[in-house]
């Protein structure tokens, strides 16, 4: 890839470029993915016709894949506020082309994180009898659960990072609504909310995304400490840790940043965003990726050790049947994928080569996966006493139900890459403006 | 505040400028201040309680160590993150390692204290004696320590060759380190690589060491309490008293040489922030273990805590702990003029130093001192304290004695002009 200037002109061709109408390969991949949604529902709408009964859970494994796809879908939100927020305080640049993607990743990743306790639900029609939550409909109130800091956690990620990600999109939508016709340009005219670019606009815009930034950062770490607890909190062995909380933080941002390399290294080649995203972008990515990686490892290295220390038979038999139990495969692939393969990316030649950076990347998200599945069935599964350990294999209906989730997510992303604006020109521009009104991006 | 170019400034006129590193008294107070210390250990250690004079010892070989290690991780962690804004803090913050011989000499003392010191020594451990025994411990925790401080001082001796490689004055200690040093491109490149190389070292080092440090130094005084975040609790700690020491040095250093220093306001507003964000972190990092231990509630993890923060005479200590290096500095630091402002962000680390060291003295004294019925802290301590400051001190000093920090706004390429 060779270099090239870059200008405003140009940045706003290339991303406009992506929403012109799309070819038949992509509705052919929608459709696609919308069957798998389809599978996805009809399997749930199997469950709830039948009963919960029908997924593996069981005695005493009661938190099942529901758990563990919930658990996944809200680490992946992670790193879009990781990047869009943390790294916009931290004044790295390199954010800049791919915050808008992260972000997006991000409220579709909460919202399908949300579908999961609801599918967890026995009876999901009555799920109205728990509002207003202080209720009138005499249910007891439990303020203690860390199921509900983990509600009032999730929604408020919810809904911060969506308006995060809405506000930063206004003045892309009004350069959209700018160069659109006939209906594209009501829709823009109505969704870009009157943004004219006034001056007295732009500063109300980067007051506010400032403000955003600053309230997303302490709002991300607290957001996966509290899901972290729904475990931590309970005094079940090898749960009850206090390595919980960031551990769980740094574990959610690797499988993010994961995710946005599975989501950014093909969107890059299809749309051509190789000036904006470069070769540099994706190393940094990597780089990060090295460092959440060393986080997990060394939490998982701490827990061993602690339980050994601690001199508590239950702890240790906990984490020797982790290791060396029925589902030894499922640990050793988390510690594979999530401690030893992300040091590849120390080679450079590893992390900036784009086909391993892909590879590994999904040998993380699959590393992450199982880090929930050993943390969530291996805790229940053998509790303090034997005689009732069991053991626990996800149904069918629970894999439709996931093959549903993931074919949601990325349909949901494949339909905002070909309708929105999915690098941010706005901060394109200003990554320009820094330098002189043109500069050399490229690697 | 790009742009505003300083210019080279050459070294002779720079010693003269320079009343930081010219006089006398800088030598000879911090030193006075090591020998009173010294006075006030041996006084303590000879009278009725031997135990409270370990005590202090431990509490602030810890402390100052911490601000070393952490001082020096700035300039380790803003090289790997390429940043551009800290070079200035950078070379101020490398002068941290000349405390680590002293550290380490300091650790090697400790071994004499080890009756005082370790209260698991003479109890039943149930099996765990094969970690918690004194010559396994002091191998491993030296060990760790030397891989530690080796690679600290191996990157600063790159660091120091690249900075002195471009000043005219090469007499003295300074020629050590520019043996075979020609300052030609690919040496330079040389240079950087391996100061790439042993950072990302000295931050592994760092992680591992100072959590094997915590384990042993700290959490193991109560030998059947435990803590996965322990570790990382510690070296966030560290990090916090690292970033306090490089303002209240950088603040002093731009006090007394004004603009020569290289260092602007933002400089020290960027230096703020972090330190806010590693207060939260440090505070967050207790807060994790706290609630977890508090909700669990299982007997052998909440003694810790209730000793501390239920009865007397900690209880008071707790939160004297919990508003010095907490509350206090967070609601300062909310405030943003203020962290660019060298005299009052001096007073604010000296506060949050004053707030970790009784911090430790809260995670240490109740195992140490079990008997104590009132607090066990007095006019030696703060004495001793003095003295191991005054040691920081002159291994600080002395440091920037012979490497001046130099002003090299001038050899930075201001942010507009890079791409």
């Amino acid at each position: 890839m060779g270099r090239s200037l870059l200008t405003y002109s140009e940045i706003d061709r290339t991303v406009l470029d992506t929403l012109r109408p799309a070819s038949r390969g992509y509705w052919f991949l929608i459709a696609l993915l919308a069957l798998g949604v389809l599978v996805g529902a009809v399997c749930w709408a199997y469950q709830i016709a039948v009963g919960i009964g029908v997924g593996g859970q069981n005695h005493p494994v009661a938190w099942g894949t529901y758990l563990i796809n919930f658990v996944f879908w809200v680490g992946i939100a992670h790193s879009g506020t990781l990047i869009s927020a943390i790294l916009h305080l931290f004044r790295a640049g390199w954010r800049n082309p791919i915050a808008r993607a992260a972000e997006t990743m991000t409220v579709f990743a909460v919202c399908i994180a949300g579908l999961f306790p609801f599918i967890h639900l026995g009876r999901v029609w009555m799920v109205h009898y728990m509002l207003p939550y202080p209720n009138q409909r005499t249910l007891w109130p439990n303020f203690q659960s860390p199921l509900v800091f983990d509600v009032v956690a999730i929604s408020t990620y919810l809904i911060v990072s969506s308006l995060f990600w809405y506000t930063g999109m206004l003045p892309d939508l009004a350069t959209v609504r700018d160069k659109a016709k006939g209906y594209r340009k009501k829709i823009f005219t109505l969704i870009s909310l009157g943004w004219t670019g006034r001056h007295e606009q732009w500063r109300h815009y980067l007051r506010g995304y400032l403000f955003f930034a600053a309230l997303a950062t302490p709002l991300v770490i607290s957001v996966h400490s509290v899901v972290s607890w729904d475990f931590a909190l309970g005094v079940v062995p090898g749960w009850h840790s206090t390595i919980f909380a960031p551990y769980f933080v740094a574990g959610a941002i690797h499988s993010g940043l994961a995710m946005v390399l599975t989501l950014l290294i093909p969107m890059r080649k299809i749309f051509h965003y190789e000036v904006f995203i470069t070769r540099n972008v994706l190393e940094n990515i990597a780089k990060t990726i090295v460092l959440t990686g060393l986080i997990v490892g060394y939490a998982y290295m701490i827990e061993y050790f602690l339980a050994w220390y601690s001199n508590n038979i239950v702890e240790q038999e906990s984490f020797r049947w982790r290791a060396l139990g029925e589902y030894s495969i499922q640990f050793w692939i988390m510690v594979v994928c999530n401690s030893i393969i992300p040091l590849f990316f120390f080679i450079k030649r590893i992390r900036t080569n784009l086909v391993w950076l892909f590879c590994i990347s999904i040998l993380i998200n699959i590393g992450m996966w199982f880090e929930r599945f050993v943390i969530i069935i291996g805790g229940v599964a053998h509790g303090f006493i034997p005689s009732v350990w069991g053991d626990y294999a996800p149904s069918v209906i629970e894999y439709g139900i996931m093959i549903g989730s993931f074919s949601l997510f990325f349909m949901l992303f494949l339909l905002f890459a070909k309708h929105l604006p999915s690098v941010s020109m706005t901060e394109m521009k200003e990554t320009l403006s820094k330098g002189s009104s043109q500069v050399h991006v490229g690697s | 505040m790009e742009g505003k170019l300083q210019p080279w400034i050459d070294m002779t006129s720079l010693k003269a400028h320079n009343p930081l590193i010219k006089g006398r008294t800088v030598v000879v107070i911090p030193l006075l201040l090591a020998v009173i210390g010294l006075a006030a250990f041996m006084v303590q250690l000879s009278g009725t309680h031997p135990d409270r004079a370990w005590q202090a010892y431990l509490i602030n070989f810890l402390l100052w160590s911490a601000v070393a290690q952490g001082g020096l991780l700035f300039s380790t962690v803003t090289r790997i993150c390429k940043a551009r804004w800290s070079k200035p803090l950078q070379d101020i913050a490398e002068s941290f390692v000349a405390f680590f011989p002293f550290s380490l000499a300091l650790f090697l003392l400790l071994f004499l204290g080890r009756e005082s010191l370790f209260p698991w020594l003479h109890h039943e451990l149930h099996g765990k004696e094969s970690w918690l025994n004194i010559p396994f411990l002091f191998s491993r925790d030296l060990i760790g320590l030397l891989i530690l401080y080796g690679l600290g001082l191996a990157y600063v001796y790159y660091a120091l060759r690249l900075r002195l490689g471009t000043t005219p004055e090469k007499g003295g200690l300074r020629a050590l380190f520019l043996r075979n040093w020609t300052g030609s491109e690919p040496e330079q490149r040389t240079c950087n690589r391996r100061m790439n190389v042993l950072a990302v070292l000295y931050i592994l080092a760092y992680t591992l060491v100072l959590t094997l440090i915590a384990f042993d130094l700290m959490m193991s005084m109560d030998p059947h309490w435990f803590s996965t975040l322990f570790g990382p609790y510690y070296f966030v700690k560290a990090f916090y008293l690292g970033l306090g020491a490089l303002i209240t040095l950088a603040a002093i250093i731009s006090l007394v040489r004004g603009e020569d220093s290289g260092l602007t306001p933002s400089h020290f507003h960027d230096l703020g922030k972090l330190f806010f964000a590693f207060c939260l972190l440090w505070a967050d990092f207790f807060y994790a273990q706290l609630l977890v231990i508090w909700y669990g509630n299982i007997s052998e993890e909440t003694t810790f805590v209730i000793t501390r923060t239920v009865f007397l005479p900690w209880k008071y200590l707790a939160w004297t702990v919990f508003i010095v290096s907490f509350v206090i500095p967070f609601l300062v630091l909310l405030n943003r003029p203020i962290k660019s402002k060298p005299i009052p962000m001096i007073i604010l680390c000296i506060v949050v130093f004053i707030g970790i060291w009784l911090e430790h003295l809260l995670l240490l004294g109740p195992a140490l001192s079990p008997q104590a019925t009132s607090l066990p802290l007095g006019l030696a301590d703060v004495l001793i304290t003095l003295g191991f400051l005054g040691l920081l001190i002159f291994a600080v000093t002395f440091f920037l004695r012979i490497f001046p920090v130099l002003n090299r706004e001038k050899s930075r390429r201001p942010e507009s002009e890079v791409g």
